[in-house]
């Protein structure tokens, strides 16, 4: 005879399955995280060395040069990638990963590298004294869909071109590329906010 | 409720062996193992294609998603447990379908909630707003998410419906509206999987296997509970031939129609029966076999219960009748034993009769223990009486007017002196059932050899 609780048992079970795979997948991206920590605390060693490194420039599609660390006073999106992912693991990077090159007053830094549903953003600000002159995505989320890599083709330029103008992160998303707007946003701003 | 007779089947344990296999157990096991197998399946889809991450946001939204996937599995497995497949039907019984499809349905409606919850909760933490906030964010930026909250908000109301306790203050068409437009829900709440799940965007085969899952079960369904019965009405045009009072409570309704010996009709089976007449269509009753006389006949003995004696009288010869079945495992196929002990009560003479004859007609040693309350309720008494002679037992009289339970251990004992040895099938009202097999279990029948059949399905 059916129990009356069979649907519930089922449901619990389900929950715990849930949970068991949840649980493995968070081990699982520890571990991975882990690997790129180490690849890239090598490499923020390797970034402390004068001039031609400027670390922004050669890191594309990587997590090389520095995370930097979100400023909370700052970014408006605390999600805590920065935080999070970090925690316990790499301290070193908190620095500007460029030393000044040939024009004395040029600096490029690597803005935190936030997390967003559609993967990880990140950009890398030249700054010409206080002026931004140039922003550089790293990283822009979309890695596996060709659709958001068509996404991105058209959202980041556009991003760019308002931050560029308004000198700030404080700009409009692009519709329909919400997470990827709110994740240049916050690296923009984490860039920003480790200029001081 | 529209619970008529007979009141209640029940299959009691899966049979076990008794002497010689019985064929198929191992495929019923592989059928069984089916339904989880593909939740595992859809668990390692998801594993492969979930978003990394370490952060809550991605956690939670990830669980969200696994929870949504196996819900979306379940409704599928839900589909196919009421598309009255003959071939699934014959393995398990459709009191048993229909029993999972209740217990899987409310873990799918679980899982929805669960679904919506973690999602909603697990964007929130991505972008540090309140879940509250987030609502609204999501549903402007993502895609097909307003029909998918609608399709939500659908399951939510078949499945509060369908809870024992609500359905209670239900009327049997209420209850079946809200439960017709989980099909909505399920239309609505398809697309923003395929548009909005991580795992379906740039995998097109992963796209075509979950549509492909969608349409087998939407096929099934369709074929089994559209097509086959429509296509019956027009092969076998049953019409009633007579109504017949039996009993003041009980009466029988003659069906004729063409090439009935297709049908395999075995005595103890039932139908679902919708009468082609105002009044009658909306519902399907189960009804079952009390005769299958040949000539194209069959003859259901109906339990009056409530409103539905002059409903069930009231029906005019020549009415056409749609026909689905016959379901049902309470036959005399389900044991080789060679004794045996048939107790009905009420209106479950009716199945009871039938099967009699057919384990009669096998050799096989019957008794009949027919019980009711007053000695005119004995429906057919006269057909079973001079066929079994002293194998037939009537029991008439209510309890407190005996004195006693005349199905208590001591007195079922008195009765049928070899009982404990014997394979008892039970047909009639729960507290009948009930008290037949507490008593069989003091007398020592293995619990495997007692048979009654559940039947609501509601």
């Amino acid at each position: 005879m059916s129990s009356r609780w069979r649907g519930t048992l089922v449901y619990v079970g389900s929950l715990a399955v849930i949970g068991a795979a949840a649980f493995a997948r968070y081990e699982l991206s520890v571990a991975e995280e882990a690997d790129a920590h180490h690849a890239a605390g090598h490499h923020a060693g390797h970034s402390m060395s004068p001039s031609a490194e400027g670390g922004g420039e050669g890191g594309k599609g990587s997590e090389k040069g520095s995370r930097g660390k979100a400023s909370p006073a700052a970014s408006p999106d605390g999600d805590g990638s920065g935080t999070t992912t970090d925690g316990g693991q790499d301290p070193a990077a908190d620095q500007p990963a460029g030393e000044p090159a040939a024009e004395p007053e040029e600096v490029t830094i690597t803005g935190a590298v936030i997390d967003t549903r559609e993967g990880h953003v990140q950009v890398a600000v030249t700054f010409l004294g206080d002026e931004i002159v140039d922003i550089n995505p790293l990283q822009a989320g979309h890695q596996d869909s060709p659709h958001g890599e068509q996404l991105n083709a058209e959202a980041l330029p556009q991003l760019e071109e308002w931050a560029l103008a308004a000198q700030s992160a404080q700009i409009d998303s692009v519709s329909g590329a919400t997470y990827t707007s709110e994740g240049y946003k916050a690296s923009l701003q984490s860039a920003i906010d480790l200029r001081g | 409720m529209t619970a008529v007779a007979p009141a209640r089947h029940g299959v009691g344990r899966e049979p076990r062996f008794r002497g010689g296999g019985r064929p198929g157990g191992r495929l019923r096991l592989a059928v069984r193992a089916a339904v989880p197998a593909g939740a595992l399946a859809v668990t390692v889809f998801w594993f492969a294609g979930a978003r990394s991450g370490t952060d809550p946001g991605t956690v939670v939204s990830g669980a969200g998603d696994l929870a949504g996937m196996l819900a979306s599995y379940l409704v599928c497995a839900l589909l196919v447990l009421i598309s009255r497949a003959p071939w699934i039907e014959r393995m398990f019984g459709l009191d048993h379908l229909v029993g999972w499809h209740r217990s899987l349905g409310a873990a799918t409606v679980l899982l929805v909630v669960t679904h919506v919850v973690l999602v909603v909760v697990g964007s929130a933490l991505w972008e540090s707003t309140t879940a509250w906030e987030q609502v609204p964010r999501l549903l402007a930026t993502q895609p097909d998410l307003w029909e998918a909250l609608i399709g939500a908000g659908l399951f939510l109301v078949g499945g509060v419906t369908s809870a024992r306790l609500i359905r209670r203050f239900l009327s049997y068409e209420a209850w079946l509206a809200a439960h017709l437009t989980l099909y909505v829900g399920i239309y609505l709440a398809f697309w923003h999987q395929l548009t909005g799940g991580t795992h379906f965007l740039g995998d097109p085969v992963a796209r075509a296997v979950w549509i492909l899952m969608y349409a087998a079960a939407g096929a099934a369904l369709v074929t089994w509970r559209v097509i086959r019965p429509l296509w019956r009405l027009g092969r076998h045009v049953f019409r009633i031939e007579a109504v017949v009072p039996e009993s003041p409570s009980t009466t029988s309704v003659w069906l004729k129609g063409r090439h009935v010996d297709e049908l395999g009709v075995q005595g103890g089976q039932f139908f679902l029966v919708r009468f082609l007449a105002k009044g009658h269509l909306v519902t399907a009753h189960p009804y079952s076999i009390s005769a299958v006389p040949g000539s194209g006949r069959l003859r259901f003995t109906v339990g009056a219960l409530g409103d539905h004696s002059a409903a069930v009288a009231g029906l005019r010869p020549g009415t056409r009748v749609l026909l689905e079945g016959p379901f049902g495992r309470f036959t005399a196929a389900r044991t080789p034993a060679q004794r045996v002990l048939l107790i009905a009560g009420g209106a479950g003479i009716g199945p009871i009769r039938a099967l009699a004859e057919d384990l009669a007609r096998d050799g096989r040693d019957v008794v009949v223990v027919h019980r009711a309350r007053t000695a005119e309720e004995l429906a057919l008494a006269g057909e079973l009486a001079p066929a079994l002679g002293a194998a037939y037992i009537p029991l008439a009289g209510r309890r407190k007017a005996l004195g006693h339970d005349p199905l208590a251990p001591g007195s079922l004992r008195r009765l049928v002196p070899d009982a404990a040895a014997r394979e008892v099938f039970v047909c009639g009202p729960p507290g009948l059932i009930d008290t037949v097999i507490r008593s069989a279990r003091r007398l020592r029948i293995p619990s495997t050899a007692v048979h009654y059949e559940e039947l609501s399905l509601s």
